[in-house]
Parts: C-alpha cells; structure tokens; sequence
C-alpha cells in the first residue's frame, strides 16, 4: 500500500467573531452536509465512513466530553468517532495512520471551536498550567507568548516595524480570502499605535477571538477517485513537544518545531523545503510567530527573521496567503485552516490569492503555553 | 462557504462552568510550598544528569527521566531577572490589577528560571538582568503565592563556582518540612548584607599621625558623612577635645554625636563606653545614659591595653583597660534600661566567655552584636584559624563584626566578609590603608572595604538594613 | 473496500498501573501518571529514549486542567517526542489503545506509549458528568452517569427476585475477583452466604440500583506500551497481539429518552460485536474467547451486557451469572482484575481493560490468572451515550 494519503474535500464557515445565532452543532452540519454533497461518500459499513474523527475543547465549548454533544452531525450514529483534543493538525496526522494502518480507508475529520462562547479566551488558557506554580500567578497564553516574542525578537533582530508590516500584509491577504474573519484595514501606524496586551505583544499583534468550523474526507489513494478527480496527497507528518516550564526551555529556540518539521520532511522525502515548498501556512497567534516559525521550519535562516521580513521572504516563499492565524481562527483549529488554505492553493481553488504552480505545500500549528507542542504537515498535488 | 442564517427569534442561554476542584501538590510540592511558608525558603531540585538546578521541582527530570525528587537544593531568595511582560489587561485569573509584570526570575543558586510577580518598582524601569528578592507573603495560600511577589534588590550576584555549598540536606521523611543545615560561613551567610563601621577616632590616634583624625565636632560630622558616602551604615565614636584629648564630658559628647547625626540623620552611632585611658566606670557609662546613643561599645575583659614597639618591643605606655564582670554587668543593665544596644568587644576567647557568663542574667537582648578585636597590645594578634574558633563559639542568634589595629585591619575585615560577617575600619584602628599610604580619611578605609565586599560578591547595608540585622530600633 | 487486515502487526510489549486508590495525595497529576509510566518502561525492558510517540489521554474538566498534556510532559516523558491527545469519555482508554494500534500499524512510529489517567479525587465527578448534558435539553435533569433504568428494564423481563440476585451475584463475583488484584481499589471480601442480605438490606442510589452495586471513583494511571511485529517480538518474550477494535458511538439526544417496547433501540454494544466478529469470522464468541475484561460501571448494566458482548438470547447471560461461569475458573471468566466495579479511574479504566486482559494472556496476571491457557482476549471500553469500543488480544499471530 502507498503511504499517501488523499485529502479528497474540504468544507468550512466563514471565520466569524461571534456567531452567537448558531450552535456549534449548526456550524458543524454546514460543513458536514457540504462534503456529502461534494463527495457523495457514504456511511456504509463496508464501503463508507466508519469512523470519525473530531477536534473540539471541553473548555470552550463549556461541556464535559462535549463531542457527545455532535455525534449526530458528524454522522457517528452507530459509527465510531475520536475526539483528538489537541490542534486540530494532530487530528489530520491521526487520521493519516488509520488510514496508513489499513484499520480504516476513509476518515471524516471534523473540527468547531466558539471562542466567543468563554467570558474570557485567555482565562480558559490559564487552566493549561498547573494549580500550583503557574495558575496562581496568572499565567496564561497572551502573557506567556509575550515572554517567547521578547526572546525571539531580540534573538532574531525582529523590530516594531517588522510586526506592524506582518499585521498589515495578513489583513490585506484576508481581504482577498472569502472565509477570512472580517477585519478592520489598518496601516503600519495604527498597528505600532495600538495598545499594548502584554509587552511587547499589541493588540494588533494578537489574533482576535473567532468562532469557526470545518470538515475534510479523508483515504486511501486507491479508492480516491470515488469522491474526487482532483485529490490532495498529504505525504508528511511531524510533531514534537517541549517542556512544560517555561524556565526550562529556550524560548526563542525552535525546538519543537525544528523537530517537527524534520521529522515531516523525512517522511515526505524533503531535503530542501526552501526550493522543494511553494507555499507555507504558518499558525501566527501573534505576528512575532510568523518569522520565528519561518526560521523553524527552515525558510528563513536561524536568527535572521527581522531580515527575512525585509528581504520580502513572506512574499518570496507565499507564506499566510490566507491572513494566517492572525487574522482570525480558532484556538486549536488553527492546523485545520492552514490545510485547508494549502488544500486549496494546490488545487488551484484559491480565488483572488492562488498562486501559480503549487506543487507542496506545508502547514503548521502549534498548541501549549509558548507553542509547547509543534506539528507540521506536508501535502502535495 | 458562508453562514448566512435567519437570526431571528435567536437567543442565548447563560451557562456556567464552575466546578469545585481540590488539586493535590503530592510529597514533593508540599515541601516546597511548606518551606516557603514557614521557613522564607525557596528550594530547587537537582539533577545529576544534566548538572542543572530546576525550580519549581519536580519528580522526574523531564530531559533524561532521572528520578530526582530527594536531590533538594537551597536557593537564595535572590535573583535575575531573565524576561519580562507587563501585563496590561484586566482578567478574573489574574493575580493582580492590570498593569503588573511578570517576570521569568532565575534565583541565585537555580538554573531554570521561574515566573513570578515582580512589584514595588515603576514599569518602566524593568529590565532583563536586573537584580530581585522574594518578598514571602503575610498570609499563607498554600500555592507559589506564599512568595508574594519580587522587588528590586542591591544584593549582587555571588559567582563563586562552588554550587555544592549552596545544597542544603534534608531528611525525605513524609511530609515534614525539611531541616536545612545551618552554614558556617558558606555561601549562604554571603548573601546577607555587609554593615561596614567607620570608627572615626580612637582614644590614642593623633592628628600628628593622621591629620584627618576629628577633633572637633564639626570634623566628625564631615568625616561621618563620608563614610556614609562611601558606604558605612555606622560610626563609632570617642569625643576628643579641641586639643585631641579624649573626653568624658557630657556636653562635647552629645555635640559631637549631634553634629553627626543633623549632618547625616541616617547614620547609625556608636559612642564608646570606654572614652579614653584612665576614666572611671561612672564617667565611662554616665555620658551613655546621657546621651543614648542608638549602639555603644560594652568591653567584655580587663586587660593590658598599652602602646608598645612593634619591632623593638619597647613599653611606651603601659596601661591595664579594667573592665571587670562588675563594670560588665551595670553597664549591660544600663544600656539596657535605656534602649542602648551594646556592640560587645571580644578580644579574645575568655572574653566571649565573660559575656556568655553575665549573659545569663539576662540583660543582653537578642540579636547579640560582637565585635572580634585583633591586634591591640596586651589582646590577641589576628590568626585566622582564632577567628573560626572565636565564630564558632559564638552564641545563636550572634551577628559578628571584626576590627584590626595596624595590619591586622584589612586581613582581619576580609575574613570576616568571607565568612559572612561585618567589617569595621577607620583611623581608631589603623591610619593607612593597604597600600601603605596615609589614609585620606576613615572613609578611604570604607572604600577599600567596599572593594572587598564587591570582590566577595558582597553588598553593604543601608543604615537601615543594619539596623534591621542587628536589631536596632531607629531613634 | 471493506475492513482489511493491518499493514503491520502490532504488539503489547510493557503494562504498568498504580495502585487505583481513592486518594493519591501524596502525588500530583504528573507524578502519579509518572508511576505507571516507569512500571510499564520496566516492564517492556525500555528506556524513555526508545518511545516514539506518547498518546495521552483522561478528561480535561474531571480535573479541569485544559490542554493537560502540556503539564503533564514532566511525568510522561513526552519532552522532545511526538504526541497526541484522545478524549472519548468513559471509553477514552480504550481509544488510546485504537489510537496506538493504528499509529504503529501505519508505520509512522514503531513504539507508542499509551497513557490514561484520572485524578477524580480532585474533581467533582458528578458535576463533570452532569455538564456533559447539553445546557439546552438535559443538563438540569441529568444526575451524573447514574441511573437506574437498566434494573427496571431487568426486573421487568426476568422477574424481580432472579433480576435482583442476578445483579447481586455479579457483584459478589467481582469483589472475589477484585480480592486477588493487589491493584484493585475496592475490595470488599464479599461471601455468597450475604447475597440474600445484600439484596434486602444494601442502600439504594436511584431506583433499584444500589451502592454497592455502582462503579467507584478512583485515582490512577494505565501505561500500555504497543510496538510493531519486529520490534515487538525482539523488545518482548511474550507479546500481545491487538487483532482489531471496533468503536461505535451513538447520537445522544433522541434514543436516551425514546423507550418503545416494540421497537426496541438497538444496542451499540451489540452491534459493535456483531461487526467485530463478522469480520474477523469468529462465529461463537463464547466459545473464542478464553476471557473477558468487560467495562463494567454496574453490576446491573454488566450482566446486562454480557448478552449483548456474546450474542446470546434469552436469559443465557443470566445463567452464566447464576452458575458463576463468570467467575475465575469458569466457562467465560469476566473481569478477573475485579473489573471498573473495584475500580474506575475514567481515564485509565478502559486501558486497564485491555491491559488486563494482555495480562491474562501472558500469563503474568498473579493471584488473579485464570488457571488454564488464555489464547484470546476481549476487552471492553463504555462511556458517553451507550459508546463501545472493543478490542481482539492474541497470544499468537496466527488469525
Ligand atoms: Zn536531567
Ligand atoms: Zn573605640
């Protein structure tokens, strides 16, 4: 059996900052009756969707083990389903190796997350640390991350200027993407005027909260050509976690990612991403990320982001196409946006943004205080 | 794909998660919280592997699985700040009103840096690699919490490579709150403050030895101040007349110890109850009742106390310092009553004896401030291995301080920085400093200590944090 | 395309479990899953370095700690390694088997540590269940996962005294189960002479449904570890094979409360067995199996159940009951760990399902082996709605 695995569709609602009027339940089944329609696949036993997997947050969605809230719109009645509660990009290299196993041929993977739902994204984040040490001090994803932009922006020469041109290029490219969270245009100065969150992190800087949902088919290459004549091959998964102190790790270091992607690379036969990759989804929770993750998945040299954004590697390497993370999605569900930004680009269904002559794609996302855990996909025509 | 419903008649149902939760720190947190809370104690744990000190600890190392919960560590309360964030949002999870700064803070003896609040100090002026100290809260919560946050601090970074003296054993019996061991003058009695005295006169010392010897009010109050520039947080003082002589006299005693104190009101001053050759025991402690000077000195054996030829061994003067258990007791009780803390001079062993035995009357209050004197002719000369055995033998709850007469000043002083005492200096003891030259001053003295201080990893203490160390009350 | 066999064969090659426990307050979260992973290296001959790829999982609000992989790293020894996370409720321990199976069958990893724990003592376990109903519909009727439907359901069809005792006897059998296990955490040293006692005098939760007869709530951690057929058969004298699992979730809302007699609700655990052994041609499941650790929460729903797991009609699951061919040394032994009726830390429960049941199959299962040879094992995850998941362990790679 082949080790490629086709993404076969893809279904997603707009990215909204509060859709208070839907359930996620509704914002589920839009996707899900989308990509019945799209690929007429069916939950047959033998031949159709027997098993699920879904990505949602107990915590945001305020319920115990809340995917049993969606096992009707997901199709998991008398059929079985997995909730990876982790990025959603763990769930699509999960949903690779039931399929590599040979255990399933097709996958429907899910995802929904309603940050607006919390009185406070960031008071959710604070429950990731433990009860002892770092919950009673008020640490949470914002505070942390603005400690990990500190580090990195002094390391690699990141300056104010390069933020604020990495907020302005997201919200122009999100203009030109239809399922991008509607945003305010902003001009470089707004975005260095813009209040301070946690130094040196702005407002501007952070992705705002977002509600969002989506769904993928996911099989075997042998039996692709019965839901599309167009699939998507995703050949390469890596994923890797640092510790868990903040203390305890280099926060400008990459580490994670750095193995991450290696470990992806490897499985797809990459040597050289910066020639062998055409376009990039990074996960930017707050605009310092972009070039730090660039230099983590090694299209831009180590210590050397504040170069690279003037040099125009953003542009040279088609990185966040999209308006990336920053723009607007999810808490974890950032993975699943980016592979479905890189889905569409290699198929050339990408609108007013696509890029000519896609052949691979990546897509990353990260989860954990500081991007704890790092995960990188690979994905080709 | 867009979600384009009919929104109306949509509405929204209020929830809320609040469920009670008892979160158990185990073996291992407990002790580390416990410490911090009843003993001001902040420990790390090390692992052997990776030749690292972790805080907060943990069980396991979490790079090569070595089981490391018994490997405790004592940290210092001190530290560096590594990075920072001020927060500037207001949320129910956070400890403190928006804004605040957290801080990654590697502690004096750690090597994994850990967050905490840092606080009494303008945002502004935070910066990475500045120096803090924990400030331990008032009231338990039994988390990280029961540091209440950090606050700049003076005291510098000690480099010395020896880690194995910062270890504190413990015993890993359940759950007690472990038993650090004490040191003898390790690195852990090095982070506390240096006091650097400056004794401005003595009873002997002559303008014609040193002309910037005081005599006049007015000089002691401009030598004072410039000790206190330099970074003494106390003077010792006996009153000379305009002629240099030595003086018992009320009046000119307190115009001195006035003239020092409206110059430099922060200064603490030490007068001493010995005055000058051939004063009676009424005479020596009626100007301490009188005036009350915040310390004085108390002189713990009589002895021979003459001015002789170092080389030649020739006699100058010969004269016997009286100061028998008699005189000991009355002025201790007198200097009790009236709120004067004795600086007890120890100029040898059988002196600390003489103090230890009258102590047991009681009328010494802790904390007991010693005073190791070296070098006076019919006393001891300094030999550092008598230094340790005179530390050693010291009561608890002792701080102690040394002088020097002559060359024996700046060994002297050293030793005691390096075993994490006091240092005292000033023309009463020696009128040159270590170079040879004739001292500008007893402040000149004070800056060489303070290099050594520095050179130790030392920081002197502010007049009021000697006063805190040594148990004074301001006046 | 229907079910095909895996790409790679995949092994259990190391167990570890704490002690299931009421109270763990002498470690934190991290330290005690820390125990059952140290217990299961040990047991496998490992060393952390040689684990690919760490799966976790338990249920973030029984604990409420979000995302608590990210804490949990420093028990786990997940630094520096590939990892994910799984929570499928009740059945989340057996997922994580599902999980490590495919994850080393596809070839993307040759050895996967599986970690399910759950420090209930910490939470307020009820109350988590209870907000697992949603805010619309339910969540001010539900009481947690008790209910006593199953014993009305019972009495009604097989009468009230043979329901009753039936119900009793399978708990009896479990705590003589559970007496052996020295991880066991409720045992109680139950005699068969108190059944008549127990069945008048034991105090009831909600309806018939009775304390004793009522899973517990424990604290613990399960570490399986899983590595592929080359690895596994070098790294271990005596691996366990997973032949299949097969999981099966139901919709929540309309089959919970829509009870029509003539149109009974089919039942995910028999459909799930059906599935399993339809593809795997096993066509006597009784006959198979030499043992099975069921995920029993009470002792009613067990003996219930077991008609469902076995394909049996009538009252044959009753009479297995009655005659204690349930028990050690009998035709079918079910649980002889003691089962989730001794102990229940949710995470875990369902791995300890499956790691029971390698157990048994190596051999190493002390006090509590079955005395003769077990060549074939199921095992059994429950949670959510009506969820099932269930898992086919070998002792020989010959299917
Ligand atoms: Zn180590
Ligand atoms: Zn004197």
């Amino acid at each position: 059996m082949s080790n490629r695995v086709a993404l076969c569709a893809v279904a997603q609602i707009k990215n909204e900052n509060d859709a208070w009027h839907a359930r996620f339940q509704n914002m589920l089944h839009e996707c899900f009756e989308s990509i019945m329609t799209q690929t007429k696949v069916s939950f047959d036993m033998d031949k159709g969707i027997r098993n699920i997997i879904t990505c949602s947050d107990d915590m945001f969605d305020a319920r115990t083990i809340s995917n049993n809230g969606i096992t009707d719109v997901v199709g998991a009645q008398f059929r079985g389903e997995e909730k990876m509660s982790q990025e959603s990009i763990n769930g699509l290299g999960y949903a690779m190796s039931c399929i590599m196993s040979g255990h399933d041929d097709v996958i429907l993977f899910m995802g929904h997350c309603k940050e607006s739902q919390g009185e406070s994204r960031r008071m959710v984040t604070n429950l990731t640390f433990d009860p002892f040490y770092c919950r009673p001090i008020g640490m949470d994803h914002l505070n942390v991350s603005a400690m990990q932009a500190r580090a990195y922006m002094k390391k690699s020469g990141v300056s104010e200027e390069h933020l604020a041109k990495i907020v302005v290029r997201s919200r122009k490219n999100s203009k030109k993407n239809p399922n991008a969270r509607d945003n305010k245009m902003v001009d470089e100065k707004e975005v260095m005027n813009s209040p301070l969150l946690a130094d040196p992190i702005r407002e501007l800087h952070y992705y705002p909260v977002t509600d969002w949902a989506y769904g993928m088919l996911l099989c075997t290459e042998e039996r692709a050509r019965e839901f599309t004549d167009n699939p998507i091959w995703i050949t390469g998964y890596g994923s890797c976690m640092d510790s868990y102190f903040l203390g305890d790790k280099d926060l400008a270091s990459n580490f994670s990612l750095k193995n991450a992607s290696s470990r992806a690379y490897k499985m797809a036969g990459i040597k050289d991403p910066k020639k062998e990759i055409n376009l990039f989804e990074l996960s930017d929770q707050s605009a310092y990320q972009l070039p730090m993750w660039a230099e983590g998945v090694g299209i831009a040299d180590e210590g050397k982001g504040g170069k690279w954004i003037e040099d125009g590697g953003m542009d040279k390497y088609n990185v966040n196409l999209s308006g990336g993370m920053l723009n607007g999605n999810p808490l974890l569900l950032g993975g699943a946006a980016r592979a479905i930004e890189c889905f569409l680009q290699l198929r050339g269904e990408a609108g007013e943004r696509q890029v000519k002559g896609v052949k691979k794609a990546l897509a990353q996302a990260s989860y954990g205080p500081a991007a704890q855990h790092q995960a990188v996909v690979i994905m080709e025509k | 794909m867009s979600l384009e419903y009919d929104k109306k008649d949509c509405f929204i149902v209020e929830g809320k998660l609040a469920l009670p939760y008892t979160y158990f720190p185990g073996r291992l947190g407990s002790k580390f919280i416990t410490t911090i809370r009843d003993k001001k104690i902040i420990m790390g744990v090390n692992c052997p592997k990776c030749k690292k000190v972790y805080v907060p600890p943990r069980q396991v190392c979490e790079k090569d699985f070595t089981d490391i919960r018994d490997n405790w560590v004592e940290l210092q309360n001190t530290g560096e700040v590594v990075n920072f964030t001020v927060v500037r949002y207001d949320d129910r999870h956070l400890p403190r009103k928006a804004p605040f700064v957290l801080a990654l803070i590697k502690l004096d003896g750690a090597d994994s840096p850990f967050m905490h609040i840092l606080e009494e100090i303008d945002i502004s002026e935070v910066k990475a690699g500045m120096r803090v100290e924990a400030v331990f809260a008032k009231e338990t919560t039994n988390t990280i919490l029961d540091i209440d946050h950090f606050k700049p601090s003076k005291v510098a970074k000690i480099s010395m490579s020896d880690r194995s003296g910062s270890a504190g054993s413990c015993d890993p019996g359940v759950g007690s709150v472990p038993h650090m061991k004490k040191q003898s003058g390790g690195r852990g009695d090095m982070y506390n403050k240096v006091i650097i005295t400056a004794a401005l006169t003595g009873a002997a010392t002559m303008k014609n030895q040193n002309e910037n010897v005081p005599y006049e009010p007015e000089e002691f109050a401009n030598e004072a101040y410039k000790c206190y520039k330099a970074g003494a947080a106390m003077v010792h003082v006996h009153a000379r007349e305009s002629n240099g002589m030595a003086t018992h006299d009320h009046a000119r005693i307190k115009a001195t110890h006035d003239a020092i104190k409206d110059k430099c009101p922060e200064l603490i001053v030490n007068l001493s109850s010995a005055v000058g050759m051939g004063k009676t025991p009424e005479q020596r402690i009626s100007q301490i009742v009188a005036i009350k000077p915040e310390m004085a000195s108390l002189n713990t054996n009589t002895m021979n106390f003459s001015i002789i030829d170092r080389k030649t061994g020739k006699i100058f003067i010969d004269f016997v310092f009286e100061n028998t258990f008699t005189m000991l007791q009355d002025f201790a009780k007198a200097m009790l009553e009236n709120g004067v803390k004795p600086e007890i001079e120890i100029y040898d062993m059988g002196g600390l004896d003489n103090f230890m035995l009258i102590g047991k009357q009681g009328i010494f209050s802790a904390p007991y401030n010693l005073n190791f004197v070296w070098g006076v002719a019919g006393g001891q000369a300094f030999r550092a291995d008598a230094f340790i055995a005179l530390k050693n033998a010291m009561p608890e709850n002792a701080n102690f301080t040394t002088c020097g007469v002559g060359q024996d000043q700046f060994p002297a002083i050293t030793q005691s920085c390096l075993l994490g005492g006091h240092m005292r200096v000033g023309l009463e003891d020696n009128i040159r400093v270590p170079s040879g030259e004739i001292a500008k001053g007893s402040y000149e003295q004070v800056e060489w200590a303070v290099r050594i201080a520095e050179a130790l990893g030392r920081v002197p203490a502010t007049p009021d944090e000697a006063r805190e160390i040594m148990g004074l009350k301001k006046k | 395309m229907s079910h095909r066999k895996k790409n790679r064969n995949v092994g259990i090659i190391g167990i570890g479990q704490t002690r299931f426990s009421s109270h763990r307050e002498d470690v934190n979260q991290p330290e005690m899953i820390h125990e059952a992973v140290s217990a299961a290296l040990k047991d496998a001959g490992l060393a952390m370095k040689d684990i690919d790829c760490i799966v976790h999982g338990n249920m973030e609000l029984f604990e409420m700690v979000h995302q608590p992989d990210c804490w949990h790293t420093l028990g786990t020894g997940a630094y520096g390694k590939e990892s994910f996370r799984i929570t499928t409720g009740g059945t989340v321990g057996a997922t994580l088997s599902c999980a490590a199976d495919n994850l080393v069958a596809s070839g993307m990893y040759d050895i996967v540590m599986a970690i399910g724990f759950e420090k209930l003592q910490e939470g307020h376990t009820t109350g988590g269940i209870t907000n697992m109903a949603d805010p619309l519909w339910f969540r001010n009727l539900q009481t947690g996962a008790l209910t006593g439907s199953k014993a009305y359901d019972m009495i009604s069809e097989f009468g009230e005294e043979r329901a009753k005792k039936a119900s009793v006897m399978y708990r009896i059998i479990m705590d003589k189960h559970a007496v052996k296990n020295p991880m066991a955490h409720r045992a109680f040293g139950l005699e068969f002479e108190q059944l008549d006692d127990l069945v008048r005098t034991s105090p009831k939760l909600v309806g018939d449904l009775k304390l004793i007869e009522m899973c517990s709530q424990s604290d613990g951690a399960c570490v399986v570890i899983f590595a592929e057929e080359k690895t596994a058969k070098k790294i271990s004298k005596k691996p366990v094979w997973i032949r299949d699992h097969i999981t099966v979730h139901r919709e929540e809302t309309f089959i919970l409360f829509g009870y029509d007699e003539k149109h009974p609700v089919p039942m995910t655990h028999r459909f799930a067995a059906e599935n399993l052994y339809k593809r795997n041609n096993i066509k006597e499941p009784l006959e198979y199996f030499d043992v099975f650790e069921m995920y029993d929460p009470a002792s009613w729903w067990a003996v219930d159940w077991i008609r469902d797991f076995f394909q049996l009609k009538d009252d044959e699951h009753l009479k297995l009951v009655e005659n204690k061919e349930i028990m050690i040394g009998g035709k079918m032994p079910i649980n002889p760990s003691g089962g989730v009726i001794a102990s229940n830390p949710i995470g875990a429960t369902a791995l300890v399902r499956i790691a029971e049941a390698a157990l048994q199959i190596r051999g190493d299962a002390g006090d509590h082996q079955i005395p003769t040879e077990v060549k074939h094992a199921l095992a059994s995850g429950f949670g959510g709605t009506m969820w099932t998941v269930l898992t086919m362990l070998e002792k020989d790679l010959n299917w």
